[in-house]
């Protein structure tokens, strides 16, 4: 095995311990706080208590704490998340059929976030101490500042209620979302292979608000962090020195400075990730947006303990696999670091 | 650098250009909605959502006629009811058949309402049809039902605003598991797709016996929250927007030149206050009934729904039979009066604590809260605190006689003023935090409304709901506050024709149409 095959295998075997403890938190957490799900359920409703315990019998919610621990890491071990308790559907089966909307959201907010705050960081960094670069800290820290949901709700009313753009939520347009079958269900790939660029259009227009602000929150982070690295990499040597040779600036920037100052940037994206999936739970809540993250919010109004605990070691999972891609390319932009 | 820039621009101005609304066709019907289905199961689902999805799809023997309270053939065209309310017999339509092709006769009536009563899912509402003791075919087209104890009210039960009432086919529908999505009706619709958290799709079915629905495509979305749903019926993403509103966003829709607002006469979404008539402070019956005094309906109404909700002085919606208001206006000089009776006075105050669930029933429910705690604690002699519970550890407090004083609401599972009675007094005073099995008019209570259930006659069932609903005035278990006016609202595209909510709370999507 090579070095970076021996430091793949090193960071999932350092993952494993960690979900364990994830599991295991979330799992006491949710049964000893009050109130149970069979209550949320049928609480409140014209049945008996009868009903109530047979339900509750039912679902095994009536054995001892410690029993349903075991029963439950001994079903994750087998594959088997249990029940949806809503829906009643394997929990597993109902977080991938939602799971690419948060992975098309999430890529599409990145993408927006990188854009704009390197974008900009880099501008503020060239334009230093001029009226450009105040505005543009005033917007990266405005940015990061914003709540994530008051922005959404201010996008919604000017974009979509009063300039009439944009639609206010959902993948896609009623009608389409009738008739189109998607096949990976990231609908903007999918409607490429169909060919349907209509709906690609389509797709792009209701993809666009969400992307947006769960990617301006994030180019506010990266936006500053761009401008600072950019500023200390400019006074560089190397860069004075490519300049007195006489290269275009444009050059002298994008070819020579960026570069090295993309890399603390990288370094933060795998934890940007794990920001962008709890920006993602609001996103997904005021576009209706039918992601991962609103099933899980979905569920814990519902004390869904089987889907809260797998969308919660769903998106650990996650997110430990993208700071070990991160982890990885660092390694690759930045021939410094050995495994 | 330039190049860059103009690229980008021109990529936004072909994306700016390709902003352009899809337009609806009028074959098409979008109705978004803050709604969710549960599970779409007939014996183990029981929401209004998840019912009215189900309805769009299969008929029962009967239904509500549209605006009214009174039942009206369906899959059955007449019937005969025994003298004694207890045999009941349904004469069916004979040019009905299921969208699977299966002919919707007296045999599939028989197996639809048996295989619910068999299942009976816990989450389901099979106990409002479980009266049903045996269901014999007489002929291809005629069955009779008979009920273990007579009830009057069993009519009701059989209309398609009960889950388990509906009929589905026994060809196409599991008969030992639940349906959750796969069945075959008799109805206006079929079923076309359903996502949860996301879309419903239906199709007309073109062989309905009944009139066809007047759009062939309908598509109902969910909406996570009211404001969205306010925001893509004024961008014309939908045309129907369906519950729920928020208050203030009905309000201002109205005032809309390019929407329609209409809204039933009557909500039957009830909202109350309950009290545990054990508890040691509100066991005392003069206590509930200086509560029952002590609050501000209209406060309620105007400064937390804007105006979108009426007071209501009875648990029986205004308007249905047997409805009778009987509760007082606020009164605070005899509230006071009523205390220091129990032995409150300025200096040895009743300190009590009223509870509420803040997100159950919408984002408002805090405030009504508040309001209620400021009239209660305008008072001399009372001093009230406001606590809430997430609704699993609320209903769980409830049911074991945690709290004296507390929120609930209701919505009728059948048009039949006993619902908005029987549930907190005879049926689940436990389950539902009264423990009103524990007060010495408990008796009396069972014995009218066993009298009610037994009595065919409508006026004469309506004195009996009458009578009870002066007992309760009384014994205070309960005290009504609003009918929540906000779900009897749909707003719409100017477009849209024959939309309205009826006292069924639901609209009649296959009635409606676009221009």
């Amino acid at each position: 095995m090579n070095n970076l095959g021996a430091y793949i295998v090193k960071r999932l075997a350092t993952t494993i311990p960690m979900l364990f403890v994830l599991i295991t938190v979330v799992f006491i957490l949710l049964r000893v706080i009050p109130g149970d799900p069979v209550q949320a359920m049928l609480g409140g409703r014209n049945v008996s208590k009868e009903l109530i315990e047979r339900k509750r019998a039912e679902l095994g919610f009536d054995k001892p704490i410690h029993e349903q621990y075991v029963e439950y890491l001994a079903g994750i071990f087998k594959g088997d998340f249990g029940n949806s308790l809503r829906t009643d559907k394997p929990v597993l089966q109902e977080i991938f059929s939602r799971f690419p909307a948060t992975l098309e959201l999430a890529f599409w907010g990145m993408f927006i976030a990188l854009l704009l705050g390197v974008g900009t960081g880099v501008w503020a960094a060239v334009k230093s101490d001029t009226l450009i670069d105040h505005g543009l800290r005033i917007f990266h820290i405005g940015a990061f500042a914003v709540p994530i949901f008051w922005m959404g709700l201010m996008f919604q009313i000017v974009f979509a209620v009063y300039l009439g753009w944009l639609p206010v939520g959902n993948r896609l347009g009623a009608l389409s979302m009738a008739m189109f079958t998607p096949i990976t269900k990231l609908y903007v790939i999918d409607t490429i292979i169909k060919g349907r660029f209509d709906l690609l259009i389509e797709t792009l227009r209701h993809l666009l608000l969400p992307a947006l602000t769960l990617g301006i929150i994030q180019a506010g982070l990266l936006g500053r962090m761009s401008r600072a690295n950019m500023l200390e990499i400019i006074d560089l040597d190397y860069v004075k020195t490519a300049r007195a040779k006489g290269l275009a600036e444009r050059i002298v920037v994008f070819k020579h400075a960026l570069r090295n100052a993309m890399i603390p940037i990288i370094t933060v994206l795998g934890l940007q990730f794990a920001i962008l999936m709890g920006g993602a739970v609001l996103t997904e809540t005021v576009y209706s947006w039918p992601g991962v993250a609103r099933f899980l919010i979905r569920s814990v109004d519902a004390r869904d303990y089987p889907a809260i605990q797998g969308s919660i070691i769903f998106i650990a999972i996650f997110i430990s696999v993208i700071n070990l891609i991160v982890d990885v390319l660092y390694a690759q932009l930045d021939p410094r670091v050995r495994y | 650098m330039k190049k860059v820039s103009v690229l980008l621009l021109t990529g936004l101005l072909l994306f700016g250009l390709s902003l352009v609304g899809f337009a609806q066709d009028t074959d098409t019907l979008v109705m978004g909605t803050t709604d969710r289905v549960t599970q779409l199961s007939p014996a183990n689902s029981y929401d209004h959502y998840s019912w009215h999805v189900l309805r769009m799809c299969t008929d029962a023997l009967l239904t509500i006629k549209p605006k009214t309270d009174e039942v009206a053939p369906s899959l059955a065209k007449d019937w005969e009811v025994g003298p004694d309310a207890q045999v009941y017999t349904f004469h069916l339509a004979e040019d009905a058949t299921f969208t699977d092709g299966e002919p919707a006769n007296a045999e599939a009536v028989k197996w639809s309402l048996e295989r619910a009563l068999r299942l009976d899912g816990p989450e389901g509402g099979v106990g409002l049809i479980k009266m049903i003791d045996t269901i014999e075919v007489l002929d291809e087209y005629t069955v009779k039902i008979t009920l273990k104890s007579p009830d009057a009210t069993f009519l009701k039960r059989m209309t398609g605003q009960i889950g388990p009432a509906l009929i589905w086919s026994p060809k196409s529908t599991p008969a030992d598991e639940f349906a959750k999505g796969e069945f075959a009706g008799v109805g206006p619709y079929k079923l076309k797709s359903f996502t949860p958290d996301q879309s419903v799709v239906y199709e007309a079915y073109d062989g309905y016996y009944g009139e066809n629905a007047k759009t062939k495509n309908v598509v109902e979305l969910k909406y996570t929250q009211s404001a969205q749903l306010r925001s893509a019926i004024e961008s014309g993403d939908i045309d129907i927007a369906f519950r729920t509103l928020n208050p203030i966003d009905i309000v201002q829709l109205e005032e809309d030149p390019n929407l329609k607002t209409e809204h039933a006469a009557v909500s039957p979404s009830v909202r109350y206050l309950l009290f545990n008539v054990t508890h040691k402070q509100f066991g005392d019956e003069r206590v509930r009934k200086a509560v029952s005094h002590a609050v501000s309906r209209n406060e309620i109404v105007e400064q937390v729904f804007s105006g979108v909700g009426k007071p209501i002085y009875t648990m029986v919606p205004e308007g249905w039979a047997g409805s009778l208001p009987t509760f007082p206006k606020q009164d605070l000089a005899k509230a006071e009066s009523l205390l220091e009776s129990a032995g409150y006075t300025e200096d040895n105050p009743l300190e009590a604590v009223l509870w509420f669930s803040p997100k159950h029933y919408g984002t408002t429910e805090a405030d009504v809260a508040a309001v209620v705690q400021g009239s209660l604690n305008s008072l001399s002699n009372m001093d009230v605190k406001v606590k809430s519970l997430e609704w699993g550890a609320y209903t769980e407090q409830m049911s074991q006689g945690g709290f004296g004083m507390f929120f609930l609401g209701w919505y009728p599972d059948y048009l039949e003023a006993s619902n908005f009675i029987a549930p907190w007094t005879t049926e689940s005073p436990e389950g539902l935090g009264t423990f009103f099995n524990h007060h010495p008019n408990y008796d009396a209570y069972v014995k009218i409304m066993d009298t009610a259930k037994a009595t065919p006659d409508v006026e004469k069932r309506s004195a009996l709901y009458e009578s009870l609903q002066i007992l309760s005035t009384e014994d205070v278990m309960w005290v009504p506050l609003w009918s929540n006016m906000a779900q009897a609202y749909v707003v719409t595209q100017d477009n849209v024709m024959n939309a309205y909510v009826d006292q069924t709370m639901d609209i009649h999507i296959p009635l409606i149409w676009k221009e």
